[in-house]
């Protein structure tokens, strides 16, 4: 009887085991904690607990835990580090700028078994921004908060004075001299509008929708120092010479120019839509905040724009129980739900497209009726560039720009040079 | 006799000192003439076309720097100039001015120098004072156009804020403990390294105090990177080991104990060899009570040096809970995430609670610190 | 009275030459462990691939399922568990330097006696650290100059011979290197003319000894005391462009001050300021100190033969002095081109690279390019300028230090 007992205890156990080798892998089956590398501002962490708790609450053997780490830059820094030396956590924010020099480097998890074992709807994101998170056609990331660049002004300033948000470049040179109030002493009252010169998401739109590639289809060559891109820099620098504008750049820059905006030393500025709420609330009671699309290319055809914000990823590196938990996550914060509630408490627009039917969109965009100048667009904002040496020769790019705009640089010599530059990286990859 | 007044003016010290500012001043403007010469042949040379930019890189170096030449060339020469003028007077008045007004004279210039002490020491005070009453005030007041040099009200929220924001607690944990590892390990591993090669006999000796000497020109601004990696793959990056271990002995240390103890003359280690005494016997009762002075005074710089160590823990701590106080309140402007204009009063509160211990500390042991740094010129 | 009088035993003793031979022994194994550890780790030879993969694969599966390394490699004529491969990989250098610990050991055993055996015990730990810590690391770095590291990817290194110096002195690097050690000679510059011209000036003005003096010292003197990184960040708060304190005061004056940290003419002038805030006081009390030195009667001597004040500064003061200025200047000349703290904290290397010191270049390059094999290779030069400039400045003050007479 005891053998026979051992036998069917046995057979089970083969059976059970068999079963638990058809069951999915991707399973959280035991309780875990798992950090969460994050780069989101003061204002936003409300919101991120919010979520949280309530991941909580629908998942309780997996716990979350936030780690603020600092700005995109730094996170990037961070999660490299802590790549080298095995020690990551199992989720990790990264700016839209990082996936395609991710990608090429191996760092991210590939996601499409996770999405299959799941049936994650990942065609609801759309296909500009399934093209921003995918390198080789392989899904390496998930978008969950999406901005675009835009131009926060004075809309109080704008309706007293008769001021028209310039629709194209070319509009850029009477919407300037309008915008821009000078003292008795030639110096600048307030600016027409501010260059953000801390990261070149923020120009790069007004080269590209005029024209610049920056990267020429064959991957090797630049038409930085081309014609068109030495135009839109005299112009430019034509503004910035004039005192209708200036270009920040530098430690502090971002916060500086915010600080301005909200004293009224600034008409306008070039930032992103993600900060529309916090522009809002440091405004206060002194005037109305408008957010108007970037000024498109002097053809008035090209409207484009670029994804910017948060994607968030999952370190390769990291061990598989904590992969499982960390898509159970990712799954929760890129749902219709959270989705919604992030664009109705910041500036980060919805990305689902199963959210933009629902009545709690419509009534989302009448309590935010700037909203619709940025989503009414939405069909132009494109992914950003992918190739992987596009971060590094940006950055050269937004340093050769600051020479040109605050040291009087030439133009065409230092583009010149900076076109060897970038030559010299394109080889290198 | 009568002395001319040249000559009287020679014999002042100042007259050769305003001779040499006078030489300076007139080879400044040569040099300034030659650049405004260079400039306008290179002009009339210059083609068409160019932009400004363009010129003035293409200028050399004495043409585009005579603006800079003439204008401190023509300063130096007024200073000279009127140096030899106040000289003058100074030297006619010498003998024609009575006792008292000479002693007057002094004691205004004894007034003076008390005057100008006490101006540069507030200077030099100022920026403490500075970050003390920034720590105090509210967002609104820091960045109002006109600054206040004290606070309308005392905002002492600042100091609870940060200390939230940031984990100071774990920050001045971490610190200590590191700093407490590493004086351990420097001190013991130091002494009796020092007294190996002050005192002790075993061949090579010489040859492998090279060694130690060599340490000494290797920084670790050029060894950081290695050490990293060599870090990295041990697993102790954020983690005690990782702060400490790298930094346990120095050569420096050594090098300075090794000194002192060599003056220590043989014959008391003797007695104490007599006495019975063992290596560490002698160590500890003879040799460390006679270089005491040294001894404290150099522990003390470690224990600064080790406190406000930036350097490698930035490297080795890459996260938060794992940093050291200097580490960590230099990284509070990246936990505002752009809106660190407003709140720099709870940056310089940060500062304020880490700067505390070390002023208190060199405030008691002044006299050390002073002994040792005159021994140390004197090497 | 020789040293030997007290030492006993002649040697080496039987016991001294057992122990000598089991560390020889021992020394072999762990050498030659070691290097073979080292050579598929770190310089990932060719022929030793085929295993080092495996081991590379084992850890990637220990960590996926958070399990220990498991498995065995064949080498031949031997089966090693992979656990223990990883481990010597991992380790290699530690055990290559027992070896070398053991062997000088065993060496030491066979040419002196016990007691002294005794001394050289108390300086090994020292000079154990020291191979590890200073000379490894030196090797290591020339070693990672010559491959292509990255700190991107875990992956083994690949040779690539001179690429980096080629990079460095011939291709785009030049520009960089120049001009990031132009930007250093400056810095270096007007530090020494700070410390040496302010510290002597205060050392004149603060000559008082009495309490109200002493205490002044004390404060010109304490900012030294105080860490770097947070002096920085007051100043960066007291040289803000549009609510720093410095561009008020000057605005009293009527002077429009700059942005000071963020513009780039203007950044390193930034930095500058607070280098002397923090560094003159040192100076001074090393100046106020030697002369204290000075003997008074050479003062009285000078006075009574007719010098004032200032001949008796150039004569007697200056000269004596000389050996004092020698020692700051040969100190402040080489810690201040390894300057990296207050331009990490204030302005990163920027703006662009105008305050891209040399030391900040090499960190900048390793962790936020990535490029460690290039940073290793600026480290080597960096550091050969730095051993020659002290082998200068060392053989200049043995020359001309000047003598009491």
């Amino acid at each position: 009887m005891k053998k026979s007992l051992i036998l069917i205890l046995a057979l089970l156990m083969a059976l059970g085991g068999a079963g638990a080798a058809l069951a999915n892998p991707y399973e959280v089956t035991e309780p875990i904690t798992i950090t969460w590398w994050h780069a989101h501002e003061d204002q936003l962490h409300e919101y991120m607990n919010y979520m949280i708790e309530r991941f909580h609450e629908e998942n309780p053997l997996i716990r979350v835990e936030p780690v603020y780490i600092g700005s995109y830059t730094e996170i990037n820094t961070q999660l490299i580090a802590a790549i080298a030396s095995g020690d990551v956590p199992a989720l990790c924010t990264a700016n839209t700028s990082y996936p395609p020099s991710y990608g090429a480097a191996g760092i991210c998890e590939i996601l499409d078994p996770y999405i299959e074992a799941y049936n994650f709807p990942i065609e609801d994101f759309g296909e500009g921004l399934i093209l921003a998170t995918t390198y080789e056609g392989k899904q390496i990331v998930l978008p969950y908060l999406i901005s675009t660049q835009v131009m926060f002004y004075n809309k109080t300033a704008a309706e007293a004075e008769g001021i028209e948000m310039p629709k194209t470049f070319d509009q850029m040179d009477e919407f300037l001299e309008k915008a821009t109030l000078f003292n008795e002493d030639g110096t600048t009252k307030r600016y027409g509008t501010v260059f953000g010169g801390w990261d070149y998401w923020y120009y790069e739109m007004l080269f590209k929708n005029n024209g610049v590639k920056v990267i020429l289809d064959d991957g090797l060559s630049t038409d930085i120092n081309g014609p068109e891109s030495v135009y839109i820099t005299t112009k430019m620098k034509e503004w910035i010479d004039k005192g209708y504008a200036y270009y920040a750049y530098g430690t502090g820059a971002s916060t500086d120019m915010r600080q301005l905006f909200w004293n009224g030393g600034a008409f306008s500025v070039f930032h992103t839509s993600s900060l529309y709420d916090t522009y809002v609330q440091n405004v206060g009671d002194k005037f109305e905040v408008g957010m108007a699309w970037l000024p498109g290319g002097m053809d008035g055809e090209s409207f484009y724009s670029e994804v910017g914000g948060a994607t968030i990823l999952i370190p390769a590196v990291a061990p598989q129980k904590q992969k499982n938990a960390a898509w159970q996550f990712m799954m929760f914060m890129a749902s219709p739900e959270m989705n919604l509630y992030w664009a109705d408490k910041t500036g980060y627009f919805p990305t689902r497209q199963s959210v933009m039917g629902t009545p709690e969109y419509a009534e989302y965009l009448q309590r935010k009726p700037e909203m619709n100048n940025v989503v009414s667009m939405g069909s132009w904002v494109n992914p950003r560039n992918t190739h992987p040496a596009y971060d590094t020769i940006a950055n050269e790019w937004r340093h050769a720009l600051y020479r040109i705009f605050n040291e009087d640089a030439p133009i065409q010599a230092t583009l010149d040079q900076l076109a060897i530059t970038i030559e010299e990286i394109l080889e290198d990859f | 006799m009568q002395d001319t007044l040249l000559l009287r003016m020679r014999q002042a010290g100042l007259f050769d000192v305003l001779t040499l500012i006078l030489v300076i001043a007139l080879a400044l403007l040569l040099l300034g003439l030659a650049g405004v010469i260079q400039y306008s042949v290179q002009m009339s040379n210059m083609p068409e076309g160019l932009t400004d930019f363009e010129i003035r890189e293409s200028l050399g170096y004495f043409a585009s720097s005579r603006g800079t030449f003439l204008t401190w060339g023509l300063i130096l020469l007024v200073a000279a100039a009127v140096g030899f003028v106040l000289l003058a007077i100074a030297s006619y008045y010498r003998d024609k001015v009575s006792y008292e007004t000479k002693k007057k004279l002094h004691k205004v210039g004894v007034v003076f120098q008390y005057l100008v002490a006490l101006a540069l020491t507030l200077i030099v005070l100022f920026p403490i004072y500075w970050m003390v009453v920034s720590s105090l005030k509210t967002s609104e007041e820091l960045l109002l156009p006109v600054p206040t040099l004290w606070p309308k009200e005392f905002h002492w929220q600042n100091f609870p804020n940060v200390w939230n924001r940031a984990p100071f607690v774990r920050y001045f944990l971490n610190t200590l403990i590191t700093t407490f590892f590493i004086m351990l390990g420097e001190l013991t591993l130091g002494i009796l390294a020092a007294y190996g090669f002050a005192k002790g006999s075993f061949k090579g000796r010489d040859f492998m105090f090279l060694l130690v000497l060599g340490a000494l020109m290797v920084p670790i601004q050029v060894t950081f990177v290695p050490i990293y990696v060599m870090m990295s793959r041990l697993g102790w990056i954020n983690s005690y080991q990782g702060l400490v271990v790298p930094n346990l002995v120095s050569a420096y240390f050594i090098f300075m104990m090794r000194q002192s103890f060599k003056a220590v003359d043989d014959s008391y280690l003797d007695a104490g060899r007599i006495d019975g005494l063992g290596r560490i016997g002698l160590i500890v009762h003879v040799l460390m009570p006679m270089t005491a002075p040294t001894l404290v005074t150099v522990s003390i710089i470690t224990f600064i040096s080790g406190w406000n160590s930036y350097f490698w823990p930035r490297m080795v701590s890459t996260r938060d809970e794992w940093r050291t106080i200097a580490v960590g309140v230099a990284r509070l402007r990246q936990t505002f995430a752009g809106m660190e204009v407003a709140n720099y009063n709870e940056i310089m509160a940060g500062a304020v609670m880490a700067i505390i211990p070390i002023v208190v500390l060199f405030l008691v042991l002044q006299k050390y610190i002073l002994t040792g740094m005159s021994k140390a010129a004197m090497k | 009275m020789r040293k030997q009088d007290h030492l006993a035993k002649p040697y080496p003793t039987k016991g001294a030459r057992t122990a000598s031979a089991v560390l020889f022994i021992l020394s072999a194994i762990f050498i030659a462990v070691g290097m073979y550890g080292w050579l598929m780790g770190d310089w990932n030879l060719e022929s030793l691939r085929p295993i080092s993969a495996q081991v590379y694969e084992a850890r990637r599966i220990a960590r996926q399922f958070e399990q220990p390394i498991t498995g065995t490699v064949n080498l031949g004529w031997i089966t090693v568990p992979l656990r223990l491969l990883s481990g010597i990989m991992n380790n290699a250098i530690l055990i290559i330097i027992f070896g070398i610990t053991f062997l000088v050991n065993a060496i030491m055993l066979r040419i002196q006696p016990w007691e002294r055996m005794k001394d050289f015990f108390c300086v090994q730990p020292a000079l154990i650290f020291f191979l590890l810590f200073v000379y490894y690391p030196v090797i290591d770095l020339v070693r990672i100059s010559f491959t292509d590291m990255r700190m991107l990817v875990a992956d083994p290194q690949e040779f690539i011979g001179f690429k980096n110096y080629e990079w460095l002195f011939f291709r785009t690097g030049w520009t960089r290197f120049s001009e990031s050690l132009l930007i250093t000679m400056r810095y270096t510059f007007w530090e020494l003319f700070v410390t040496l011209v302010g510290g002597l000036l205060l050392a004149l003005l603060y000559n008082r000894m009495n309490k109200a003096f002493s205490a002044m010292r004390a404060v010109v003197f304490m900012p030294r005391y105080i860490a770097v990184a947070t002096s920085a960040v007051v100043f960066i708060w007291i040289l803000h462009g549009n609510y720093g304190i410095l561009n008020y005061v000057l605005s009293l004056f009527g002077i429009r001050g700059p942005k000071w940290l963020t513009q780039a003419d203007t950044a390193l002038m930034g930095i500058l300021i607070l280098t002397t805030w923090r560094v003159t006081g040192y100076a001074m009390m090393i100046y106020l100190s030697a002369m204290q030195g000075i003997p008074k009667d050479y003062y009285e001597a000078a006075s009574i033969d007719g010098a004032d004040a200032v001949q008796r500064f150039r004569y007697i003061t200056l000269p004596m002095l000389a050996p004092t200025t020698l020692f700051l200047f040969v100190t402040t000349f080489i810690a201040s081109m390894k300057v990296f703290q207050s331009v990490d904290v204030m302005t990163g290397g920027g703006p662009g690279t105008a305050t891209n010191v040399m030391v900040q270049w090499i960190y900048n390059l390793s962790f936020r390019d990535f490029r460690a094999a290039r940073s290793a290779a600026v480290s080597v030069i960096f550091f050969i300028i730095l051993l020659v400039c002290t082998a200068a400045t060392m053989r200049w003050s043995n020359r001309s230090i000047s003598y009491d007479s």
